[in-house]
C-alpha cells in the first residue's frame, strides 16, 4: 500500500466546528448555507480541497459545478489521459487566476491525489470497475468520497464499501442526485405515508443500453497510462475507442444501462417502497444482448423483482416499460410518476399535498453537491449514503443476472445470496487483476 | 455421437465422450452440438479485433450449462482441450479461462494450473480456479506459490484467501514473515481476508497497520460466520492498544459491528475522550447503535461533556429517537451554549411532544431558528392542540413563533384561531396572523379580516390587505370574494382608511364585479373616495380596467391622475388582447415626454409588424427617440425569424435616424442577422428533390445517382435498392451555418470516435462510388480519415475550417468490388469530434470502366419569406413513435409551399423559444418523460397562440399538459384519463360534420384505421368540423375541432396513431389545411 497515508488525524483537525453554535444537524433539518460561509470571506484553514478523478463526462461537469462555490479549492485532477488532466488544469487554474498559486496538480495515477496535503476529499467519476477501489483507497486514506453511481461494479465490492464507509468513519455520497430533487423526495413521502394508498408496484423504466461494433485492435495512444485505466479488470489489449464512453457496455467495466442508469430510478423505487428491500425478491426477467462487437451488456430488458406477497418493482429499458421512463408509484389509491424535471400523479390532487408532522419527512437536500460540502464540515450521513446506493445497485445488479441465467430465482437481502443458485451467487463477484486488491 | 444441448436422450453416449475428452480435443468438441464446437473452434483463433460472434456464442452456452451437469461437463473438457492446444491464439485465453470458472470441474484443473505461471495469462488462470468449488483447484494453488514470484504469487495468495483454503493458512503465515515488503504484506492481507479461525491464530503474533487492518477484517469475517468470541478476542486488544485516531476509530467501528453491547463502554469512552476526531466518530457510531445502553449511557454522560460534544450527542439522540432519553435533553434547552441549545431544540423536534410546546415557542421567540423548526416537526398530535390554544395567551413574541408554527403545520382549527387574533395589540402578532392567513385563510375568515381592516393601519393593515387577496385567489373567481368585499365598502360610515384598503383590496382581486364597484367610486364626488378609486383602478390586476383608465387618462380633471391612469394603462397593455390598439389610444394623451417613454416599453413588450412600424414612428420623437429606439430594436427582436427582410428594412429605417448606443448597435447587429437568416433546419422533400436533382446532373456520362443521404435528419435513404444507412451518430445542427452554406451542410451527424455509412444491395458487377461531403464549420481542428471494411481508404484529412470561410468539401471513395453490404467509417483523427453532412452513392456504370471524378457545383437552397411553422415533438408516449410520425406530419403539411416547417425534436429548446415569431405551431408532443418543458414554457405557448400563433395539435397531444387548468381554454377539449381513452386500433369512417369551415370545405367522409379517441373533455366552446361514430358505445366524438383563444386560431385533430393512421390521404390533408387556417391563411 504504498504511496497511500494511511491517517488523516492531524489533517483533520484543522476543519472543524466553526464556532460552537455550528453543525450537526439531525438528519431532516437542512443546514443553512451560512455555515458553508457563501457569500462572506472565508478563512484559508475552511477551505476544502477536492481532488476528481477521472475527466470523462461528469468530472468536468462537477468541477464547472465546484468552481464558482468559495470555500472550495480544486487542488488536484487526474486522468488515465494525460491530455484530459492538462487541460483540465488550465480550466481550473484559469478560474481562480492569481489566487490559485502554483495552480492545481495534473497527474495520471489517482494514488498520486491521495499522497498530497491539499486534498481533504474527492470526487471520484472513473469507470464502475474502479469504484470500489479508489473509494475504499480514499477513505483509508482520510478522505471524504463523492463517487459516481453506481456504486460498485459487483455486489461484492458494494459491500466491501459499506463496511469501509463504517470502519474509517468518512462520510460518502453516491453520485445518485436524484434524491437533492424534491420532487423525487416528494413521490417518496407520498408513498411512504400512505397517501397513494396501498402500494402495490413501483414501475421503472430508464433509457435501453448500446452495441458496440467490434473496436478494432490498436496501439495504446501515447498519453494514456492503459494498465492504470484497466485497474483490477482482466487484462485484454487495447482497443481504439474502449477508453471514452463506450466502455458503458462492456461489462468488464460496467454492467450497462441496466446497472448504470438503472441505479438512479432503482434507488428511487427503494427510496418510496422500502419493503423491496426488506426481506426478499423473486427475481426473473429477459433482455436483448448483442450478438457481435465488444458490448455484451443488454441493451433491452424487462426484469421484475418481487417482494413475496408485497410490492413489485417492473424495471424496464424504457422501449419495453409499460408507463415509459420514470419511476412511478402506484398503489390502490392513486399513482404518482416522476421524472427529472416534471412530476405528475392521478388523482392530480396529491401533488397539493402537504404533509402533517406526524407523517415520515425523508432527508432534505436542496442540491446534491452542496449537501455533500455540508456533510464533510458537519460529518452528518449526507442524503444518499453507500448503503443506500448499495441496495439499489444490488437489485439492479440481481436484474441482470436475471436476465443473464433466463430462470426465475430468489434473492435474499440479509444473507446478500441468491438462494440455491450456486450459478447465480458466481456472479456476485469477481477476482481483481494482480496485484489490485482492495 | 450427436447430442442436443440439453442432453435430453444421450447420457450414456456423454459419458463414454468425457472418457475420451482426454484423448482427443477433437473428441471433446464432437460430443458437443456442432453449433458450439465451431464456436470453440473459432474461438480458440480469436485475436482483438475480430468478430466476436464466437466468444458471445460460447459464452451463452456455458452459462446454460451451468446447473446441467452433463452438458457442462462436456463443456469443460472442450474448454480445457483448447486451452492446452498449443494453436490457440493468445488473446483467446481470457476468454477461455473465463468459462471455465464457470463450468470447469476438477478434471479441468491441470490444465489451468499450467498457465499460472504465465505472467500474461496467470491472473485469467488463476481467477477460474479460484471459481471453480473441486478441492482440486485449492490444491493447485497452493502447490504453485512456492513455484511462484512477484505479482503472480501475490495474486494466488489473494485466490487462496478468497477460498479460505484451510491448508493455505501454514504457507501464508510463513509468508507473511518474508523479508520482502510486498510479499509480506500480501500474505498478512490474505490471512485477513481468509477469515478463519486458523488465519486469526497466523495473525495473533502479527504487528503494523497491514496486520491491524487484517485482523480487523478477519474479526469481521469471524463475526459474520458465526464465531463472535475469536472475533472478540481479535478485535479487542487492538481497540485496546489506541494508535493514530483513524485506526483507533476503524477499531472501535469494528468492534461495535462484531457487539455493540461489548462496545459500548469503549465508545461511551471514546466519546468522552481527548481526541476530537475520535470522540465524534465514537458519537457518530453510537448514533447508529441500536442498543438500549448505549444510548441511556450517552444521555448519562451528556451533562459531562463538552459543549461540541454534547450537541454531536444530542443529535445522536435524536437519531435514535428513545424518548426516554427526554428528561436529560429538556434541561439543555437553556444551556449556556448557543449550539447546545441549537442540538436541544432538535432533538426536541425529533423526539419531543406536546409538553415541550411552551419551552420550544420560548426559546424560538428569543431568536432560536431551531426552536422555530422543533415546533413544526413535532410528531406528537396533541402539539397542534397545544399550539393553538396556547398562541392566544401568549405574549407577543412567542405568539408570532406559534402562528409560524400553526399554519406550517396546518393545524387543525389554525385558521380560526388566527382569525381571533386580528385583534391583538401588537402590530407585530398582526402581520404575522395576516401573513398566517394569506397561508391558510378561507371565506369563513373573511368578515373577521374585513372586520379588522375598518380600523387596522401601517403594515398590519397591508397585510390584511393581502390576506384577503390570497384567500380570494384561492378561492376562484366563482367564490365571490369580490362581491363581499363590495358589500363591505357599502357599508355606512367606513372609514376613509378603511376604504381606501378595501378598494387596494379589489384592485388586487380583479374580475368585472370589483371593478363595476370601483369605477363607481372613480366617479365620486367626494374627493377623497375619487383618489383612492383611482389609485386602486390604476393597480387593477387584469386588463378589464383599460377602458376605464385610457377615459381617466383623457378626462380626470387632476393632472396627477391622469398621469397614474395612464401609467397603470400602459403597464397591463401589453398583455392584453389588441395591445397596439389599447397604445395608439394611450399615445395621444401622453403629454409628456415621460409618458412618452413609458409608451415606448410598453411598445417594446408587444410584437409584431404593426408593433414595430409605431415604434420607428415614435423613434423620429427626438424626445423619446432613445426609448423608442429601444422598442423597435425589441420588437425586431422578436420579428426576426419570422419575417427577416422586414426587419432588415426597418432596422435600416432606424439606424437612418441615429439614434445612438445601446439601440444603434444593436439594430447594426439585428441587420447582419436578417441577412444571414433562413428557416429551414432540415430540407423540405421538395428541397431534397432539388439537390438530389442538382447532384444528379452534374454527374458525367454513364454514372448515376444510386442513393442520396443527409446525413443528420435522415439516418436511411429512400431509394432502393442500393440503400445508405448511417449508424453510431446523432444528428446536430449549426446554428449560422445556413447562410454560409446550406442546409445539407448545417445538418449533420456527428460521434465521438466514428460515424458508420452502412451501403447495401450492392451488385458485384457494377463499380460504385462513395461521396461524402463534411466540413469543419465552427474550426475545432478537425481530421477525419475514411476506412472501408477494415482497410483505410483516405488517410487522415483536414477538414476545410468555416473559421476560414472555406465551405464543405467533397470526398471520393472508389468501393471495392462487393455483393451485398459494405461498411464505411468516418473516424476522428483531429480534435472535437466526427461529422458527417451529406453522402451518395454513384453508380459508376460495370465494374472496371474508367471512372472520372465527381464535381457537382453546389448551390444554395433557396429560402423564401414563407409562414413559418413549428413541428415540436421529440417526447410522446411509448406507444406513440414520433420519430415516425414527425417525418410523416411535416411531409404532409410542407406539401402547402406556402408552408416553410421547422422540426425541433428537444422538447427544452422549443419550450423556451420564442414561438411569438412562428406563425403555427404544431404539437405532436405529450409531456411523458423528462425533461418536459416546464411551467415557463406553457406560458410561454399560451401567451403566443394568445397572440395571434396558430396551434394545430396532433392526436395525444390532447394530454399534453396535464395538470395545466388553462389548457382546456386553449385546446378546446383534453384528454380526461378518467374517460374511456379510445376504441382499439382498428378501421373507421370519419364524417365531414361541418362543410362550411374552410379547413374541411370540399372535403369528402373518408375511411382510415387508427384509435378512435373516447376520452376527450372540457366545456370550452369549439366547433367540432369532424367525427366518428365508436364501434364500442355507438356514441359520436369529436375528430376534429376548431376554436380561438385570444388572437390565435387552433386546429385540434386526434387522428394520427401511427404511420398507417396516416395513409387515408384525407388525414395529411386535415393536418395541411388546418396548419395552413391557423398560421393565417387561406385553405387551398
Amino acid at each position: 500500500m504504498s504511496g497511500i497515508r494511511m491517517s488523516g488525524g492531524a489533517r483533520m483537525g484543522r476543519r472543524r466546528f466553526l464556532g460552537s453554535a455550528a453543525v450537526a444537524m439531525a438528519a431532516p433539518l437542512v443546514l443553512p448555507s451560512r455555515v458553508l460561509g457563501r457569500g462572506g470571506i472565508v478563512a484559508p484553514n475552511d477551505r476544502i480541497g477536492i481532488g476528481v478523478i477521472g475527466l470523462g463526462d461528469r468530472g468536468p461537469a462537477h468541477i464547472r459545478g465546484l468552481l464558482p462555490v468559495d470555500p472550495v479549492r480544486i487542488t488536484a485532477v487526474c486522468d488515465v489521459f494525460r491530455s484530459k488532466a492538462e487541460k483540465i488544469k488550465g480550466l481550473v487554474d484559469g478560474h481562480y487566476g492569481a489566487a490559485a498559486g502554483a495552480g492545481c496538480a495534473a497527474v495520471q495515477d489517482y494514488r498520486e491525489v491521495l499522497a498530497r496535503d491539499d486534498v481533504d476529499a474527492v470526487i471520484i467519476t472513473a469507470p464502475e470497475n474502479w469504484h470500489a477501489k479508489m473509494s475504499i483507497d480514499a477513505m483509508r486514506a482520510g478522505r471524504d468520497v463523492y463517487c459516481e453511481k453506481a456504486l460498485t461494479l459487483t455486489v461484492a465490492e458494494g459491500r466491501a464499501v459499506c463496511d469501509a464507509v463504517k470502519r474509517t468513519g468518512r462520510v460518502f455520497q453516491a453520485g445518485t442526485q436524484q434524491r437533492s430533487d424534491r420532487n423525487f423526495r416528494f413521490a417518496c413521502e407520498l408513498a411512504r405515508n400512505g397517501y397513494l394508498g396501498k402500494v402495490h408496484t413501483a414501475w421503472v423504466g430508464v433509457p435501453g443500453g448500446r452495441a458496440l461494433g467490434v473496436l478494432p485492435a490498436a496501439p495504446v495512444p501515447d498519453d494514456l497510462q492503459y494498465d492504470l485505466w484497466l485497474g483490477p479488470a482482466v487484462f485484454k489489449p487495447y482497443r481504439d475507442g474502449l477508453c471514452t464512453y463506450n466502455w458503458y457496455f462492456a461489462s468488464d467495466y460496467c454492467a450497462g444501462w441496466i446497472q448504470s442508469w438503472g441505479v438512479h430510478h432503482v434507488d428511487i423505487a427503494l427510496w418510496g417502497a422500502p419493503a423491496l428491500a426488506a426481506s426478499k425478491l423473486e427475481v426473473e426477467g429477459t433482455a436483448t444482448f448483442p450478438d457481435e462487437g465488444d458490448g455484451d451488456v443488454s441493451y433491452a430488458w424487462h426484469t421484475r423483482l418481487r417482494e413475496p406477497g408485497g410490492v413489485l418493482l417492473d424495471f424496464c429499458s424504457d422501449g419495453e416499460a409499460r408507463h415509459g421512463h420514470g419511476v412511478r408509484f402506484e398503489g390502490d389509491k392513486g399513482w404518482v410518476h416522476v421524472v427529472r424535471g416534471g412530476i405528475r400523479a392521478e388523482p392530480a390532487s396529491l401533488l397539493e399535498t402537504v404533509l402533517r408532522p406526524s407523517d415520515e419527512h425523508l432527508y432534505v437536500s436542496k442540491e446534491h453537491q452542496l449537501n455533500f460540502l455540508e456533510c464533510i464540515r458537519t460529518r452528518r450521513e449526507p442524503v444518499a449514503p453507500a448503503g443506500a446506493c448499495h441496495l439499489a445497485t444490488t437489485a439492479t445488479l440481481v436484474a441482470d443476472i436475471a436476465t443473464r441465467t433466463g430462470r426465475p430465482m430468489v434473492w435474499n437481502w440479509a444473507a446478500e445470496r441468491f438462494e440455491n443458485d450456486d450459478a447465480a451467487n458466481r456472479m456476485l463477484s469477481r477476482g481483481y487483476r494482480s496485484p489490485w486488491t482492495l | 455421437m450427436k447430442c442436443h444441448v440439453s442432453g435430453v436422450g444421450c447420457r450414456g453416449m456423454l459419458h463414454v465422450a468425457v472418457a475420451l475428452a482426454w484423448a482427443s480435443s477433437h473428441m471433446g468438441l464432437a460430443s458437443m452440438a456442432p453449433d458450439v464446437a465451431e464456436s470453440l473452434k473459432a474461438l480458440q483463433a480469436y485475436e482483438t479485433g475480430a468478430s466476436l460472434k464466437p466468444v458471445k456464442a460460447v459464452e451463452a452456452y456455458a452459462i446454460r450449462s451451468m446447473n446441467d451437469r452433463a452438458a457442462r461437463t462436456d463443456l469443460a473438457a472442450a474448454l480445457a482441450a483448447a486451452l492446452d492446444d498449443a494453436a490457440t491464439k493468445p488473446d483467446a485465453v481470457a476468454y477461455l479461462c473465463r468459462e471455465l470458472g464457470r463450468v470447469g470441474g476438477a478434471a479441468e484443473v491441470p490444465s489451468l494450473a499450467r498457465r499460472l505461471a504465465e505472467d500474461r495469462h496467470s491472473d485469467a488462470a488463476r481467477l477460474a480456479l479460484e471459481m471453480i468449488p473441486a478441492p482440486e483447484a485449492g490444491r493447485a494453488l497452493l502447490e504453485a506459490l512456492p513455484r511462484l514470484s512477484g505479482k503472480a504469487r501475490i495474486g494466488v495468495m489473494h485466490s487462496l484467501a478468497a477460498r479460505h483454503e484451510a491448508a493455505a493458512v501454514p504457507a501464508l503465515a510463513k509468508l507473511a514473515r518474508d523479508p520482502d515488503g510486498p510479499t509480506a504484506e500480501a500474505a498478512v492481507r490474505a490471512l485477513g481476508a481468509h477469515g478463519t479461525k486458523a488465519s486469526a491464530e497466523a495473525l495473533a503474533g502479527a504487528a503494523g497497520p497491514a496486520a491491524r487492518a487484517a485482523k480487523l477484517e478477519c474479526a469481521l469475517r469471524l463475526a459474520a460466520g458465526g464465531d463472535r468470541a475469536t472475533a472478540l478476542s481479535l478485535a479487542q486488544p487492538v481497540v485496546k492498544a489506541g494508535g493514530a485516531p483513524a485506526d483507533q476509530v476503524a477499531a472501535l467501528s469494528t468492534l461495535a459491528r462484531i457487539d455493540a453491547g461489548a462496545a459500548a463502554a469503549d465508545l461511551l469512552a471514546a466519546a468522552a475522550g481527548p481526541d476530537d476526531f475520535v470522540a465524534e466518530s465514537a458519537i457518530g457510531i453510537l448514533s447508529q447503535t441500536a442498543d438500549g445502553a448505549a444510548t441511556r449511557g450517552m444521555a448519562a454522560k451528556l451533562a459531562t461533556l463538552a459543549p461540541v460534544r454534547k450537541a454531536l450527542v444530542l443529535d445522536a439522540l435524536a437519531l435514535r429517537g428513545d424518548a426516554s432519553v427526554l428528561p436529560s435533553v429538556r434541561p439543555l434547552l437553556r444551556d449556556t451554549d448557543g449550539g447546545v441549545r441549537e442540538a436541544a431544540a432538535r432533538a426536541l423536534g425529533a423526539m419531543g411532544t406536546a409538553e415541550d410546546v411552551q419551552c420550544l415557542a420560548a426559546s424560538a421567540a428569543g431568536g432560536s431558528q431551531a426552536a422555530g423548526e422543533a415546533l413544526a416537526a413535532i410528531r406528537d398530535p396533541k402539539a397542534d392542540e397545544a399550539i393553538v390554544s396556547l398562541t392566544g395567551r401568549s405574549e407577543p413574541g412567542t405568539c408570532v413563533v406559534l402562528v409560524g408554527a400553526a399554519v406550517a403545520r396546518r393545524s387543525a382549527g389554525a385558521a380560526a384561531m388566527l382569525a381571533g387574533q386580528l385583534g391583538a395589540a401588537e402590530s407585530a402578532v398582526q402581520v404575522a396572523v395576516a401573513r398566517g392567513l394569506a397561508a391558510i385563510g378561507t371565506s369563513s375568515e373573511l368578515k373577521a379580516l374585513l372586520s379588522s381592516l375598518r380600523t387596522a393601519t401601517g403594515a398590519a393593515g397591508r397585510e390584511m390587505e393581502l390576506a384577503v387577496i390570497g384567500i380570494g385567489r384561492r378561492a376562484g373567481a366563482d367564490a365571490g370574494t369580490a362581491s363581499v368585499v363590495t358589500a363591505a365598502l357599502a357599508a355606512p360610515d367606513l372609514p376613509a382608511g378603511a376604504a381606501a384598503a378595501l378598494l387596494r383590496v379589489l384592485a388586487g382581486l380583479g374580475g368585472p364585479g370589483a371593478l363595476a364597484a370601483v369605477r363607481e367610486r372613480a366617479g365620486s364626488q367626494t374627493e377623497a373616495v375619487r383618489d383612492t378609486a383611482i389609485r386602486a383602478l390604476s393597480d387593477w390586476a387584469d386588463a378589464d380596467a383599460l377602458p376605464d383608465l385610457l377615459a381617466l387618462a383623457k378626462e380626470a380633471p387632476s393632472p396627477v391622475h391622469r398621469a397614474l391612469a395612464l401609467r397603470g394603462a400602459l403597464r397591463l397593455a401589453p398583455a392584453a388582447p389588441k395591445p397596439l390598439e389599447w397604445l395608439a389610444k394611450a399615445v395621444p394623451l401622453a403629454t409628456d415626454a415621460e409618458s412618452r417613454r413609458a409608451i415606448c416599453s410598453a411598445l417594446g413588450e408587444t410584437s409584431g409588424p404593426a408593433a414595430l412600424r409605431m415604434a420607428l414612428d415614435l423613434a423620429k420623437d427626438r424626445e423619446v427617440a432613445s426609448e423608442a429606439a429601444l422598442a423597435a430594436v425589441a420588437v425586431a427582436r422578436k420579428l426576426i425569424r419570422q419575417d427577416a427582410p422586414a426587419v432588415e428594412a426597418a432596422m435600416a429605417e432606424l439606424v437612418a435616424l441615429k439614434p445612438g448606443p445601446p439601440a444603434e448597435p444593436q439594430a447594426h447587429a439585428l441587420i447582419r442577422e436578417a441577412k444571414g437568416q433562413t428557416s429551414a433546419k432540415t430540407m423540405s422533400p421538395a428541397d431534397r428533390a432539388a439537390r438530389v436533382a442538382e447532384i444528379a446532373k452534374a454527374l458525367p456520362a454513364g454514372q448515376t445517382l444510386a442513393a442520396y443521404l443527409d446525413c443528420g435528419p435522415e439516418s436511411e435513404s429512400p431509394e432502393a435498392p442500393q440503400r445508405l444507412r448511417i449508424g453510431g451518430s446523432r444528428p446536430y445542427f449549426w446554428d449560422g451555418a445556413v447562410a454560409a452554406a446550406d442546409v445539407p451542410s448545417a445538418s449533420v451527424a456527428f460521434s465521438d470516435a466514428e460515424v458508420a455509412i452502412q451501403v447495401t444491395g450492392l451488385d458485384a458487377k457494377r463499380a460504385y462510388r462513395l461521396v461524402v461531403a463534411w466540413w469543419d464549420f465552427d474550426g475545432n481542428g478537425r481530421k477525419q480519415s475514411v476506412w472501408v471494411m477494415r482497410g483505410r481508404a483516405l488517410p487522415p484529412t483536414d477538414l476545410p475550417s468555416g473559421r476560414e470561410g472555406k465551405g464543405p468539401a467533397r470526398i471520393a471513395v472508389d468501393l471495392p468490388g462487393a455483393d451485398g453490404d459494405l461498411r464505411i467509417g468516418v473516424r476522428r483523427e483531429g480534435s472535437g469530434n466526427v461529422v458527417v453532412g451529406e453522402a451518395w452513392l454513384i453508380d459508376a456504370g460495370p465494374a472496371g470502366a474508367a471512372t472520372a471524378a465527381v464535381a457537382p457545383a453546389a448551390s444554395a437552397v433557396p429560402a423564401g419569406p414563407r409562414k413559418r411553422v413549428l413541428l415540436a415533438t421529440g417526447l410522446e408516449y411509448p406507444g406513440h413513435k414520433w420519430k415516425i410520425t414527425a417525418p410523416l406530419l411535416r411531409d404532409a403539411i410542407a406539401a402547402d409551399a406556402r408552408l416553410a416547417v421547422e422540426v425541433s425534436e428537444d422538447p427544452k429548446a422549443w419550450g423556451a423559444a420564442d414561438l411569438k415569431t412562428f406563425d403555427a405551431i404544431v404539437l405532436n408532443y405529450m409531456n411523458w418523460e423528462d425533461p418536459g418543458p416546464g411551467a415557463a414554457a406553457q406560458e410561454n405557448l399560451r401567451a403566443a397562440v394568445s397572440n395571434g400563433t396558430g396551434l394545430v395539435l396532433v392526436h395525444f397531444a390532447c394530454g399534453a399538459f396535464q395538470g395545466w387548468p388553462e389548457f382546456v381554454r386553449i385546446a378546446g377539449r383534453v384528454w380526461n384519463p378518467k374517460l374511456r381513452g379510445h376504441d382499439p386500433r382498428g378501421p373507421f369512417r370519419v364524417v365531414i360534420a361541418d362543410r362550411d369551415h374552410p379547413v374541411t370545405a370540399g372535403l369528402a367522409d373518408f375511411e382510415t384505421e387508427d384509435e378512435l379517441y373516447t376520452c376527450l373533455d372540457g366545456d370550452t366552446p369549439i366547433r367540432v368540423i369532424a367525427t366518428a361514430t365508436s364501434k364500442v358505445d355507438s356514441k359520436v366524438y369529436p375528430m376534429a375541432l376548431v376554436l380561438e383563444y385570444g388572437k390565435g386560431r387552433v386546429f385540434h385533430c386526434v387522428l394520427g396513431h401511427d404511420a398507417k393512421a396516416f395513409e387515408a390521404k384525407t388525414v395529411g390533408d386535415l393536418y395541411r389545411r388546418g396548419t395552413a387556417w391557423a398560421a393565417g391563411l387561406k385553405v387551398e
